[in-house]
């Protein structure tokens, strides 16, 4: 079996006229076809159904709406009858060569997910261009670490491509937390699966480009990820290095945020001593060698310059959602359960 | 995905650590007769060396900067001010080191103590 036969997209959508068809166009781009590509019309009040239909897609429709991507990618999984399958989001372009980069992963039968480079489709407002940054920074620096150590933390949801009977296995993609491509991974890990990180293989999402969709966003990656610490903290003592990655991912999510947002601050202004401030862009040069390293083969080194200050704005924020995310979790006992849909 | 400050905390140690560590763990998979891709593990090697002399480069440049600045500021203090700021950031790379020590036994211990 050729290795485009073993593979089917699944798409989840919902409301997504404006941007399926650049998805579906870069789908029917790919150097190798798909098996079938599924799109998941979760109850669309706008053209997305017809948009599938018209690109050649098999269009499914829930009969109601599935309230989350994780029921969405679920309800389409039955559908599939391929051994690999790849989920992509409906805002989301493939490179060409990506099916292929990440179908070979998948000749060791160990692996049971694996990811792709992610770098956002455009960096038009200050929030694209902080995820430009911190994309390139993640995925030129940590994640290769990660993937070399033999444990990426997560395969990302926008897109991964699973063995299709690693998701059945584990039942799907689940929607008891808001960050659903983080629960799938860590139980792909505690089923005894490996996960890879394919830097070969690109993709492109479009990053939220208003406060808007960003707090959704940040909101739920913030609380998905206490949900996924508290969810899986057991299960993840036995996989070496995930277990520091992610001990050490909480810690400074929480004491980092802490510092950054309180501590700094209160340091300068209690001592007088304006040089505390400096502690915010103390690390530039730690940031900036991925990023530019990152850069340079895609011709981008002004561009991923210009965007730094982006990035620093960004990371504040996130700062202030995930203390947000962690009081409402822990002490206030109010986890987020209804999935908002951003970007 | 990523979430509170990324590239900040005792995640950026972490990652210098994993990365400098990556030739040894190699080097042993290597003398086991177990495949290895050098390539990656190198690329990784010198970027983390890369970010080192760029964090360096910084401190040195600050020094080079601020201690003049400080001087014509706040004269009589600003010597006072430059070795209390260059003792701070000394404290806080030590604290973030024995910070990453404790949160990683920690975690040894927990796998050793806690059952699934």
């Amino acid at each position: 079996m050729s290795r485009a036969a073993s593979v089917t997209i699944i798409v989840p959508a919902f409301n997504e006229a404006a941007t399926l068809g650049e998805t579906l166009a870069s789908i029917a781009a790919l150097r190798v076809a798909p098996a079938e590509i599924i799109v998941v019309d979760d109850c669309s009040t706008d053209d997305t159904g017809a948009i599938a239909r018209r690109a050649g897609a098999t269009v499914i429709r829930p009969e109601h709406n599935t309230g989350s991507k994780a029921g969405a990618q679920t309800f389409a999984l039955g559908r599939v009858a391929t051994p690999l399958c790849l989920v992509l989001d409906a805002d989301t372009v493939l490179a060409p060569d990506a099916l292929e980069h990440l179908g070979a992963a998948f000749d060791d039968v160990t692996v049971g997910a694996a990811c792709t480079t992610v770098i956002p489709h455009g960096t038009d407002s200050i929030w694209e261009r902080g995820r430009y940054v911190e994309y390139l920074f993640a995925f030129t620096f940590y994640k290769p670490v990660q993937d070399t150590w033999g444990a990426p933390m997560i395969s990302s949801g926008c897109c991964s491509m699973y063995r299709t009977e690693a998701v059945r296995a584990a039942g799907g993609w689940s929607s008891r937390t808001m960050a659903e491509d983080m629960d799938l991974t860590w139980t792909l890990y505690q089923q005894g699966w490996q996960v890879r990180f394919v830097a070969a293989a690109l993709c492109r999402p479009r990053e939220p480009n208003t406060w808007t969709f960003l707090s959704r966003q940040l909101r739920r990656w913030s609380h998905g990820f206490v949900q996924n610490v508290r969810l899986h903290w057991r299960g993840l003592l036995p996989v070496p290095y995930l277990r520091s990655a992610v001990a050490v991912a909480a810690w400074d999510a929480a004491l980092a945020s802490f510092v950054y947002l309180l501590v700094l601050p209160l340091l300068a202004i209690g001592l007088r001593n304006p040089w505390f401030l400096l502690g915010y862009v103390i690390d530039i040069p730690a940031i900036l060698v991925p990023v530019l390293v990152g850069a340079a083969p895609r011709g981008e080194i002004l561009k991923a310059l210009t965007c730094i200050p982006a990035f620093f704005a960004l990371r504040t924020v996130n700062a202030a959602f995930f203390l947000r995310a962690l009081f409402d979790e822990v002490v206030r006992r109010r986890p987020l359960l209804v999935y908002e849909k951003g970007h | 995905m990523t979430v509170g400050v990324p590239g900040a905390g005792i995640g950026g140690l972490f990652y210098l650590a994993s990365a400098f560590t990556l030739p040894v763990r190699a080097a042993l998979r290597w003398l086991r007769g177990e495949p290895v891709a050098w390539r990656p593990i190198w690329r990784q090697a010198a970027l983390a060396v890369a970010i080192l002399l760029a964090i360096w480069a910084a401190g040195w440049l600050i020094g080079l900067w601020a201690g003049p600045q400080a001087r014509l500021l706040l004269p009589g203090l600003g010597g006072n001010l430059v070795r209390s700021t260059a003792a701070i950031a000394s404290a806080a790379m030590y604290t973030s080191i024995l910070t990453l020590v404790a949160v990683l036994l920690a975690v040894q211990v927990a796998r050793l103590v806690i059952r699934r």
